[in-house]
């Protein structure tokens, strides 16, 4: 076992190096794209074209060789000397430093509220099934779900901060984390985000719990007697938490950095998300690669981390002879 | 590719990148929320929050309220050597004022120092004696001038990687600057170019300490250049600027506060509105990319001024809180016409390019598109120049009144067919093969009206001329790429290229894409220096990507304006080169949409010029 | 495990038989019509002209793209394996009808679901593409009415300064003047195709890799479950951005991207149910009985994952759907395809005057998620054997 794991760590570390490796190749073969922007306006004002292909390969370290290019930034980003991002005019460590905090303003209370919400409103369900507020709890899931984020989101923004003014319309970053103006302005991107994301947690949650509300230990513990508390604390809460463990060990990795995009644009939020995609629009190669990094790390482990805890919780899949 | 919602203006503070960039992406205007901080350009918006403004007993005018404007990206960096974005420009312009500026009447108003000349060809630049560096570099010489031109501008190899090298040469030669004294430099140009000090190269050039490049000159650290802490925090303003850095919070705002010891304050032969400016305690600029919000946060009064798009514009306009200036800007709409091997070979003749714009309402266009918020052009030059003499462009009006419409479209056309095997079968033009005509139209992904405009001009192109249009969408640098670009077949021999975007005769030059028409890149008229615009119509000009070769001696009328120093002559040649230019329509002139910008009614300044912004350090909040 | 063809005993079996390719009934027909449609396609590519020319029912004829293509052939698998399969076992179908028509939401979803489809399907070929018209852009639904300066000019009447809808565009225009009724169908047409093009893409290529590495197991497993790893947290978007910025955005690109890398989930849900599955006694009886691995795979673990796999399938579709919606916002799809993302993001500036432009699009693909959830809900009762015997 203790052999698997550690293979599948090596494993996370050579996934992240093959991605990251594509990553770069992909934006070395998009950087022309910019450059020829840059030669056109060269050319207009009646400099050289050349010259500035030049001085835009000198800026961004292209004119060296290839192998060269590509050995240096892996080396860099092993060693977390991330380098310096021109499109934000600061050292690429800087950069997530400023937009982090951003982002985990909105991603904390998001990860807390629905997971908070998905297992409760699931576990509800599945104790209560068919009654009315399973109906509810599930169509205001599916609701936040279908709804489209980034249209909600700026509809919302026109009622409450157009209409009826309650909230500011553009955002503020100078408010104080725990303040009461930085709570009004954060509470509709947080809103958007958990109805969105509720749904699939109350469905997961529920279909596990529901195969041991239906159990025969369960129903025995009914006909004995049992409180409703206890049997839903021991006997549905308790063997459900197995599988349930898994998924909420994945979500809560993305508890400081799960980010979208698409609120961020909405709500004019300056944080990861549009950092990373303004990056790759840039191409900003030091930047790009080292989000990515960040991502693709963080993913990685979280799958290897779901896998152990299932097969730690289920006796039934063994890894070891595999 | 760069977000900017599609559009590219000119600063009311001309950084030359605003000026110099006739390539817009997309469209020229429309869309709101680039930068033009001060109106010009639109899309920067500032609000005020607070109101009233004292003046004390004397009249002069006290400092009130926060002026908050908006930009629709940010800035890449705040090293202004190394960037190319208009907001960049305009953030670092709001600490340090550039050389001079040009009032609405065209004339040089010196801020850092006054240009004088004797020939038109050498130009003496005097520096006024109290600007001082911030940091610790004492006071601006003309060695801090001299030393960053010769090393950094024309730096060997252009080791430095300044992006606008290219202004500091002529036919591939540095232009020699010499230090006269310690205030003085002499700028020697090889020709004789009466207009120099309105273009961009000098008008609102920044500079640099001594103090600073000399650390990274010698080993031509251009890395560390680019890196250097000093610069990028704009520690080196000292009392050059109305505002001094404050803080920079990317992708959400920048902020400065007024500076005390602007050396402004300490001229007396400006006039009255400068003697206590700048007129706002800070300017911040708020980084809003979304369209929606920037227009709903002018309403709501959280921000002072923004662009505003066509279709909103009577809104704004109706709104009593809001005040809205129709800005006029240089940046022409046209069609361009692939006169290449790889493109409609048709497109050669005259006749059949004036056919196309007689295929078009222009009129219509400018109502429907623009709501009226735009004016027809008929040729190389806006309405609004001092430039443009109506007499002459009176034959040429394609596609207004007696010449829009299917029969004077068709007549062209069909003297443009003569001698060929094209033909018309009732409406519908056949090729030589004998089927329909169909060409392809580029349009941007980036704007919708661009879209837009190609759909419309498809639509009557096809039911005036009869030829099919096909409409294909690209983004814009895979046009510059793929159909912009152009260079002669592996192998081939040619007698001449000019670059990356002419790489040689049509004939033989094509670009690796096949295109027929496209609305893609809109190109700046240069009202202030027409002969700017002379590069677009020469057959070896290096962003003649479409092939255009001048049928009568438009070339060199430019150059001749150009050497010209009396006005009145110059006014002549120019009135006769863009009455050819109407002739030959080497693009098809469609339209140049005007500017709008809404700003808070507090606000004093903005006015409905070209060259509004110029004087924004004026700016002030009524109560 | 249906058994719905009589019983056949061991008397019956015929040891002398021939041992050929076996061709079930189903496949026979797929190829068939998989051949016919190869020549179809040759047909048209060696022909320069489109293959319906404008008449009287298809008003703008009908050129069909590679998109279009792939989209034939998809509909011809789930023609054959979904449709057909349900058709001949008529018990299973009926005892899955009603474990599902016990969710009546789930059959009103049902019911819009196949609406939507049809129209996705037929509506394009009957209405003309929407055209630019400047002159009647923003002109509000039948019903609602807008300020007149909204407008360029109105269609329907103008009373107090408003201007209200006509039945002439009983949804609206949008600010180019282009019919939002027109522009909703084709949208659906859009969708069905992101749905159903990349659902198949997803199941066969997952279902297949995930069966396999769970049976199979070994080196073969090790090797695709880390391809799989890799392909999961590839930063899909990044590839799509990049490709965007070489090629321009088409809807085919976004459909190839997403379906040929999104299959992840799917294998490893698949593989993870397969492990289950193989660890049952009628595998082991199979393989006693000699049956090789691919006909165990086959015949006895994948239609037992199946109702997994449609499952996870209903979820995945309207993610899709969603996803390109929200590209279309960042100005990141093919502007010139009409789907419902593409015409919200158009409509967003104008949310304070002219709200219907994003809204009526927006409300039907909200209906549409909505619906494939709840279908997709119902179906994994109904097909999940474990939940049997409630009520």
């Amino acid at each position: 076992m203790r052999w698997y794991v550690a293979r599948r760590l090596l494993w996370a570390v050579v996934a992240t190096f093959v991605i990251l490796s594509i990553t770069w190749a992909l934006l070395y073969v998009t950087e022309q794209q910019a450059l020829t922007s840059i030669q056109f306006q060269a050319a207009v004002s009646g400099g050289d074209a050349e010259a500035a292909r030049a001085a835009y390969e000198q800026q961004r370290g292209l004119d060296r060789p290839l192998w060269r290019q590509y050995a240096d930034y892996m080396t860099n980003m092993a060693t977390f000397n991330w380098g310096y991002s021109t499109s934000r005019g600061q050292p690429v460590t800087a950069a997530i430093a400023d937009a982090l905090p951003y982002t985990m303003m909105y991603s904390v209370p998001w990860t807390i509220l629905t997971v908070a919400f998905g297992l409760s409103i699931g576990l509800y369900s599945a104790t209560h099934q068919y009654s009315r507020f399973d109906y509810a709890a599930t169509f205001l899931a599916f609701f936040g779900y279908a709804i489209p984020n980034f249209w909600f989101g700026i509809v919302l923004l026109v009622l409450f901060g157009v209409h009826l003014d309650l909230v500011p319309i553009v955002f503020d970053p100078d408010a104080p984390v725990f303040s009461l103006a930085n709570a009004r302005q954060l509470v509709l991107p947080v809103f958007v985000l958990t109805t969105g994301s509720i749904a699939s947690l109350t469905r997961y949650t529920r279909a596990e719990a529901l195969e041991y509300v239906e159990a025969t230990f369960t129903k025995t513990a009914k006909a004995k007697g049992v409180s409703e508390r206890r049997i839903l604390l021991l006997h549905v809460l308790r063997p459900a938490a197995v599988p349930l463990s898994t998924i909420l060990v994945a979500d809560l990795l993305g508890l400081f950095i799960a980010s979208s995009y698409l609120v961020e644009v909405v709500f004019g939020i300056p944080g990861l998300g549009q950092l990373s995609f303004k990056a790759i629009q840039n191409q900003d190669t030091p930047l790009v690669l080292a989000t990515t990094l960040v991502g693709v790390f963080i993913a990685v482990v979280g799958n290897l981390l779901q896998d152990i805890a299932y097969t730690v919780l289920d006796p039934r899949i063994d890894y070891g002879d595999r | 590719m760069s977000i900017d919602d599609g559009v590219s203006h000119t600063l009311s503070r001309p950084t030359r990148r605003g000026l110099l960039r006739a390539l817009g992406i997309g469209v020229a205007s429309s869309a709101a929320g680039c930068n033009g901080l001060f109106g010009d350009g639109g899309g920067t918006t500032t609000t005020q929050t607070q109101t009233g403004v004292d003046t004390d007993g004397a009249g002069r005018r006290e400092p009130a309220g926060e002026f908050v404007g908006v930009a629709g990206s940010d800035a890449n960096s705040l090293n202004w050597l190394f960037t190319n974005d208009t907001t960049s420009g305009a953030f670092v312009g709001l600490t340090l004022d550039g050389a001079w500026a040009v009032d609405d009447d065209q004339n040089v108003f010196p801020l850092w120092a006054e240009p004088s000349t004797d020939d038109g060809q050498t130009y003496r630049i005097t520096l006024r004696d109290n600007l001082r560096w911030g940091g610790g570099y004492g006071r601006m010489t003309a060695e801090d001038w001299v030393y960053m031109i010769r090393n950094v501008f024309q730096g060997e190899d252009n080791w430095a990687g300044y992006t606008n090298a290219g202004d500091w040469f002529r036919q591939g030669e540095p232009i020699p600057v010499e230090r006269i004294d310690d205030l003085t430099f002499e700028i020697r140009l090889p020709d004789v170019d009466p207009s120099f000090p309105l273009k961009p190269v000098m008008w609102g050039q920044s500079c640099l300490p001594k103090g600073i490049l000399e650390t990274y000159v010698p080993d031509k650290d251009t890395q560390g250049l680019q890196q250097d802490e000093e610069i990028n925090q704009l520690q080196y303003t000292g009392n050059l600027g109305p505002y001094t850095f404050e803080e920079w919070e990317r992708e959400s705002q920048y902020v400065t506060t007024r500076n005390d010891e602007y050396y402004v304050r300490e001229l007396d032969d400006v006039g009255e509105e400068w003697r206590n400016a700048p007129y706002f305690d800070s300017y911040t600029i708020r980084v809003i990319s979304e369209e929606s919000s920037r227009l709903n946060a002018l309403r709501e009064g959280e921000v002072t001024s923004a662009g505003i798009p066509p279709q909103n514009a009577r809104e704004f306009q109706e709104l009593e809180t809001v005040d809205v200036y129709v800005q006029p800007q240089p940046f022409v709409q046209a069609l361009k016409y692939n006169m290449r091997a790889n493109g409609w070979r048709l497109f050669r003749k005259v006749p059949a390019r004036q056919a196309f714009v007689c295929a078009v309402n222009k009129q219509t266009l400018a109502g429907n598109l623009y709501r009226g918020f735009a004016e027809p052009a008929f040729t190389m030059q806006p309405r609004f120049s001092k430039w443009y003499v109506e007499a002459g462009i009176e034959q040429y009006r394609f596609g207004v009144d007696d010449l829009y419409g299917p029969d004077p479209a068709r007549r062209r056309m069909r003297r443009a067919i003569e001698g060929t095997d094209y033909r018309y079968d009732g409406d519908t033009l056949l090729g030589p093969d004998g089927s329909a005509v169909t060409l392809s139209l580029y349009a941007s992904t980036a704007s919708r009206t661009n879209q837009t405009l190609a759909e419309l001009v498809a639509q009557e192109v096809e039911s005036n001329l009869g030829i099919g249009v096909r409409i294909e969408t690209v983004p814009g640098n895979t046009f510059q790429q793929k159909y912009a670009a152009n260079s002669p077949p592996r192998g081939t021999e040619v007698p001449w290229s000019a670059g990356l975007f002419n790489g040689g005769p049509r004939d033989v030059s094509v670009s690796q894409e096949p295109w027929d028409m496209s609305v893609v890149l809109g190109f700046n008229t240069y009202p202030r220096t027409p002969s700017s615009s002379a590069t677009f119509f020469r057959t070896r000009g290096n962003v003649n990507y479409y092939g255009y070769v001048p049928e009568s001696n438009i070339p060199e009328l430019y150059a001749k304006a150009s050497r010209t120093v009396d006005e009145e002559r110059r006014r002549e040649l120019f009135a006769e080169v863009f009455e050819k230019l109407a002739r030959e329509q080497p693009f098809g002139f469609l339209l140049m949409p005007s500017n709008i910008v809404g700003a808070q009614d507090e606000l004093v300044g903005p006015t409905e010029t070209f060259a509004s912004g110029w004087n924004s350090q004026t700016y002030y909040f009524e109560s | 495990m249906s058994l719905d063809s009589p019983r056949r005993r061991f008397e019956d079996i015929d040891w002398e038989a021939k041992r050929g390719i076996v061709l079930r009934r189903q496949t026979a027909g797929f190829l068939t019509t998989l051949a016919a449609l190869a020549l179809v396609f040759a047909f048209d590519y060696v022909r320069e002209a489109p293959l319906f020319s404008p008449n009287p029912v298809l008003r703008d004829g009908w050129d069909l793209s590679q998109l279009d293509w792939l989209f034939v052939v998809s509909l011809a698998l789930f023609v054959f394996y979904v449709l057909v399969p349900l058709a001949t076992h008529r018990r299973m179908t009926a005892h899955y009808w009603r474990e599902f028509r016990k969710n009546r939401a789930a059959v009103v979803s049902l019911g819009f679901l196949l609406l939507v489809f049809t129209l996705g399907l037929v509506g394009p070929l009957l209405v003309s593409k929407p055209q630019v018209e400047l002159t009647q852009s923003y002109q509000p639904p039948v019903g609602l009415a807008v300020d007149s300066s909204v407008p360029l000019s109105c269609g329907g009447d103008v009373v107090d300064g408003r201007c209200h809808g006509s039945w002439q565009f009983p949804l609206g225009t949008t600010g180019d003047g282009k019919d939002i009724l027109s522009l909703v169908v084709l949208g659906m047409r859009v969708s069905i195709r992101i749905g159903l093009i990349t659902s198949f893409l997803i199941i066969s290529i997952g279902a297949t890799v995930g069966t396999v590495a769970a049976y199979v197991g070994g080196l073969v497993d090790e090797v695709l479950m880390r391809y799989v790893d890799i392909q999961q947290v590839f930063p899909s978007f990044l590839l799509y951005l990049l490709l965007i910025y070489l090629f321009g955005g088409s809807l085919l690109m976004f459909i190839l991207v997403f379906g040929l890398l999104s299959w992840g989930g799917t294998a490893r849900l698949v593989r993870s149910a397969a492990l289950q599955r193989s660890e049952d006694e009628y595998v082991e009886v199979a393989r006693c009985a000699g049956a090789g691995t691919g006909h165990v795979i086959r015949r006895h673990i994948l239609p037992n994952v199946s109702g997994t796999v449609i499952t996870n399938l209903t979820l995945l579709i309207p993610g899709l759907i969603l996803f390109e919606a929200g590209l279309a916002f960042l100005s990141l799809g093919d502007p010139t395809i009409p789907s419902w993302g593409q015409t919200i993001a158009a409509g967003r500036s104008d949310l304070r005057t002219a709200w219907w432009i994003s809204t009526v699009p927006g409300v039907f693909l909200f209906l549409t998620i909505l619906a494939f959830n709840f279908v997709g809900d119902a179906l994994r009762n109904a097909l999940d054997p474990r939940s049997e015997g409630q009520r």
